[in-house]
């Protein structure tokens, strides 16, 4: 598969995974105490947020190192939010 | 008849897409906004009825525009980025110059959805959600603008002359805009999705 034609599959994935997301939301209703929903979210989230980087700003191709330190940091972020979403303070 | 080839990714030699400096710029506005997306979500699950009835009045569905707005015109930037690698800076400036649009836009549906909250008498103090929401959204916008302005500078850098574009100036820009769709694509979760 071309570079060109692999982040144009990207590009439709994240745009159908955001509106996927809004979908589910404002049909099903992600309301209070729905915490597996909110994870499934921030999932989704964290996913897109991955691909951007890996893809669209060509950390696939960075250093080992660096692509580490980017994907533990995201993945961090979304353990984060879940934890706070799942034991609220 | 010309056929073109595109090198993958696996066969490019490894290395740090745009400037350095541009990585340590992005690392601190990135962790500062980590920060507030875990002090956002800190403050709404202690106050959780507040913002799920705050966020019912957010107009989700220009959230959902403005999302789909900025994630096209990072594909845009990537199409440039392709095109200036392959000596193609005429095209390039035409994918640069429909990013810079989409940002435009971005900013048009931010400005009518900030038009419906101030004549809906919805301001950064009427409550806790809507400070978070001002101000992240509004810090969010003045990247976009800023991003904006880099993209402009980018067509006009690869139009002005024939030489070479210097790619790490054209990466690094390149990877700003992306970081400003990342932003608002966490933004976009915590504030219209998650409610």
């Amino acid at each position: 598969m071309t570079v060109r034609s692999r982040n144009t599959i990207i590009w439709l994935a994240l745009m159908g995974a955001t509106i996927g997301s809004f979908a589910i939301s404002h049909d099903v209703g992600w309301h209070l105490g729905s915490r597996a929903l909110a994870i499934t979210a921030i999932a989704i989230t964290i996913a897109k947020v991955r691909y951007v980087g890996l893809d669209f700003m060509d950390l696939r191709r960075a250093p080992t190192a660096f692509r580490v330190l980017f994907e533990v940091w995201i993945v961090t972020l979304g353990l984060l939010l879940s934890a706070i979403y799942c034991f609220p303070l | 008849m010309q056929i073109e080839t595109y090198c993958t990714a696996e066969t490019r030699a490894k290395r740090i897409p745009g400037e350095p400096g541009l990585w340590i710029l992005i690392a601190g506005d990135w962790l500062i906004f980590n920060l507030i997306f875990v002090s956002y979500a800190a403050y709404r699950s202690s106050s959780s009825v507040l913002y799920h009835e705050s966020q019912q009045r957010l107009n989700a569905f220009l959230g959902l525009a403005n999302t789909l707005i900025l994630l096209t015109s990072s594909w845009f930037v990537v199409r440039a980025v392709e095109s200036i690698r392959h000596d193609r800076n005429a095209t390039a400036a035409r994918w640069l110059a429909a990013s810079a649009a989409c940002g435009v836009a971005f900013i048009a549906l931010k400005a009518i959805e900030y038009g419906e909250k101030f004549l809906g008498g919805i301001t950064p103090v009427t409550n806790e959600f809507f400070t978070y929401y001002f101000a992240m959204t509004g810090i969010h916008l003045v990247h976009v603008i800023i991003g904006i302005a880099v993209l402009i500078w980018m067509r006009n850098d690869i139009v002005r002359d024939d030489k070479r574009a210097n790619i790490d100036l054209i990466e690094g820009g390149a990877c700003f805009w992306h970081f400003v769709d990342i932003i608002w694509i966490v933004l976009f979760s915590l504030l219209y999705i998650i409610r």
